[in-house]
């Protein structure tokens, strides 16, 4: 029997929070498809407003900034003090948003590995994001030396331990640190330097790391920005970003205030030695970026096409979320230039593509077209006794009713109910809706994962604007809308799923107006 | 029903603020918070400097090159082809001692290293970088240098008696001009 996937203990608990965001989260847009906000599902796209607040506040700062031993602390102090109503703010939005940034990251990783979405088909995505955050942390230490206060003296003297740790530096690094004679401008152009490659690395490290999906969230929904913009400048306001003492060589590293975003390497050097501290760090980014092949959730089998039904009409592909499916020339006899063929390696095994097709043309092991057919007549057979019988569609990894489920898709009691379990509600193929109602099933309820958090990105929207008929293939005009009912849930919204067959149930049995 | 719609709009909105306060709060809070890097307050002696220590085997290239150069120019003269092996300069043994330093603080040994010479050769010069922590007050200090390979004798010496401050680096460098150890 088809039933729930379970996303385990930690998968839950995460959900759990998550759902608490969830409370009035969902805005309802006026064609009733809602709209979450929920932070936790934008944080990539979170990641991204933080990447072009940071370039923008760096490229203000950059104009004011004195690339010189002698004058690096003295442009900083001017910027934070004397222009402190822009250069300042400027300053500040740099800062918490260049931490905000790591803080997203972290929990964007945190979040993906909770909810199984790290492995298989997402390795692109989980290697480049694991080696984007170094970058990120390598770039920010950078920007941190630029100050050259006491925060930059701790850096430079910290680093150049471990830089003379590695074979590959002949001249101890530390000497350089030594004397304030020793430091030159040549040395705030090489930081400089490197700090302003790091952003246009990350940037491609970016790219590559959304490089395997289609439609990329790159910018979170604008409340979510304003909340965003409100809270940094909040933040430039009350705790506006300022430096430490000037970076005085004749002293050792004392009390300094370190941002731990970024250097909480340096308080770790006080425990152990440098070389061990590399191996910490090597150890660290190798075992997360090995975590997809370590810790490897089961995958379907990948679906397969048949070629004498594809017409070539390139839904499939346009749907694709993780861009898996390509279309090659044919020159067979079938009179379609085109034949649509699935990339296994980039394959999430989620159906959306047979959603997509009206053709029966792809076929996903284990839930063949013609079977779901069958089953949609058995079940729609016994629902036409009353006015208030309901098919679910329920996605796998959306409310989990495991428990209540019967071996033969009936709900523990809820009288004519049945429930038919696809791996993606974008699997639901606006056909089968139509069948369902045409066999005289009173109402279709489709259930997927939150709007915006689709476990495979898309499903959920895609099968959302085919029954408000703004994308191919569509539910079928005739079809009284009042029929077809939507919920959006998490695993964990187990209520939600009931409340919600409960309304639908009373708005049934108050009858089916005419849309 | 608008209006419905309208309060559910301000609550997901005041929901997205309070969650990104949530959120943002512990990364404001961690972006300064202090740590002590030396917190009994120890001063150090740091040592760095440059120096070359002497070839292992003494080799007169400039005389080498002169009698290579009176070679040349006789077999020019007596129209024996314009021929030079410079395979003999080049033969000669470029490798340097390593610089052995060691530190004495109120006449206990905190130091004693050999700072190889750099280079595939080694024949470049040695890079003394050292930071030795001592409690903050006075202390006596002692540094010998030796760049022959022969720590019993050092060739460079300085001691003195120096005032150290909590947090306070006192630095121990080699002026090569004067040619001689300096503690500034």
């Amino acid at each position: 029997m088809r039933v729930n996937e379970d996303i385990g203990v930690i998968g839950r608990l995460w959900l759990r929070v998550e759902s608490l965001v969830n409370r009035n989260s969902g805005v309802p847009a006026p064609s009733g498809a809602g709209r979450e906000l929920n932070p936790f599902y934008c944080l990539g796209a979170i990641g991204v407003f933080f990447l072009w607040v940071i370039l923008f506040s760096g490229l203000y700062l950059f104009i004011f900034y004195r690339i010189s031993a002698t004058e690096a602390y003295a442009s900083v102090e001017r910027i934070t003090h004397v222009q402190w109503y822009l250069g300042g703010v400027m300053r500040s939005l740099h800062r918490y948003a260049s931490d905000g940034l790591v803080a997203v990251t972290v929990i964007h990783g945190l979040r993906h590995l909770a909810l199984k979405r790290h492995a298989n088909w997402r390795w692109v995505a989980w290697v480049s994001g694991v080696l984007t955050s170094v970058m990120v942390i390598a770039g920010g230490v950078f920007g941190y030396l630029m100050v050259w206060d006491e925060k930059a003296k701790l850096i430079a003297v910290y680093s150049s331990k471990l830089l003379e740790e590695a074979p590959f530096f002949g001249i101890p690094v530390g000497l350089t640190f030594a004397l304030s004679e020793n430091l030159t401008d040549q040395f705030f152009y090489i930081v400089l330097f490197i700090h302003f490659s790091s952003i246009i690395v990350i940037f491609m490290a970016v790219w590559i790391h959304l490089s395997r999906i289609t439609k990329a969230m790159i910018t979170p929904p604008k409340e979510v920005i304003y909340g965003l913009a409100f809270l940094l400048l909040l933040a430039a306001f009350v705790r506006p970003a300022v430096s430490d003492k000037a970076a005085e060589l004749g002293h050792l590293v004392g009390n300094v205030s370190i941002d731990w975003f970024y250097m909480f390497l340096y308080p770790l050097m006080g425990h152990i030695s440098p070389a061990w501290t590399i191996a910490v760090v090597v150890g660290a980014v190798f075992f997360v970026s090995v975590i997809p092949w370590v810790y490897r959730p089961r995958q379907n089998p990948t679906p397969s096409v048949a070629p004498d039904n594809c017409t070539g009409c390139e839904l499939c592909r346009e749907d694709c979320p993780y861009a898996a499916i390509k279309m090659v020339e044919r020159k067979d006899a079938s009179g379609y230039s085109l034949l649509a063929s699935v990339m296994p390696e980039r394959c999430a095994s989620c159906g959306i593509c047979a959603g997509a097709c009206d053709y029966s043309a792809i076929n996903l092991p284990g839930f063949a077209e013609e079977a779901l057919k069958a089953e949609i007549k058995a079940f729609s057979s016994e629902l036409v006794v009353n006015d208030t019988g309901i098919l679910v569609f329920l996605c796998k990894k959306s409310a989990d009713i495991k428990d209540k489920i019967n071996g033969d898709g009936s709900i523990k009691g809820y009288a004519l109910i049945l429930a038919l379990f696809l791996p993606c509600i974008g699997m639901l193929q606006p056909a089968m809706i139509d069948m369902a109602i045409d066999s005289g099933v009173p109402g279709v309820l489709a259930v997927g994962c939150r709007q915006g958090d689709c476990s495979f990105r898309t499903g959920n929207s895609w099968l959302n604007q085919r029954i408000l008929m703004t994308r191919p293939p569509v539910v079928r005009r005739g079809i009284k809308r009042a029929r077809i009912r939507t919920l959006w849930l998490s695993a964990t919204e187990t209520k939600g799923f009931f409340d919600g067959i409960e309304r639908f149930r009373q708005d049934l049995s108050a009858g089916v107006k005419d849309d | 029903m608008i209006r419905t719609r309208r309060m559910a709009s301000t609550q997901a909105r005041l929901n997205i603020v309070i969650t990104l306060l949530a959120m943002f709060f512990p990364v404001v809070l961690l972006s300064g918070l202090t740590h002590s890097f030396n917190p009994s307050g120890n001063g150090a002696v740091k040592i760095a400097f440059k120096k070359s220590g002497k070839r292992v085997v003494e080799c007169d290239e400039k005389e080498a090159a002169r009698k290579l150069g009176e070679s040349y120019r006789e077999s020019v003269r007596k129209g024996k082809g314009a021929t030079i092996d410079l395979s003999k300069l080049s033969s000669c043994p470029s490798e340097r001692h390593p610089v052995g330093v060691i530190v004495m603080v109120d006449g206990e040994k905190v130091l004693d290293k050999d700072f190889k010479a750099k280079g595939v050769r080694k024949d470049l010069a040695s890079y003394v970088h050292e930071v030795l922590p001592v409690k903050a007050g006075v202390h006596g200090i002692k540094i010998s240098m030796s760049d022959d390979g022969k720590k019993t004798s050092a060739s460079y010496t300085i001691d003195a008696e120096v005032s150290i401050g909590p947090d306070e680096i006192i630095l121990v460098g080699f002026d090569p001009v004067k040619d001689t150890l300096v503690i500034r």
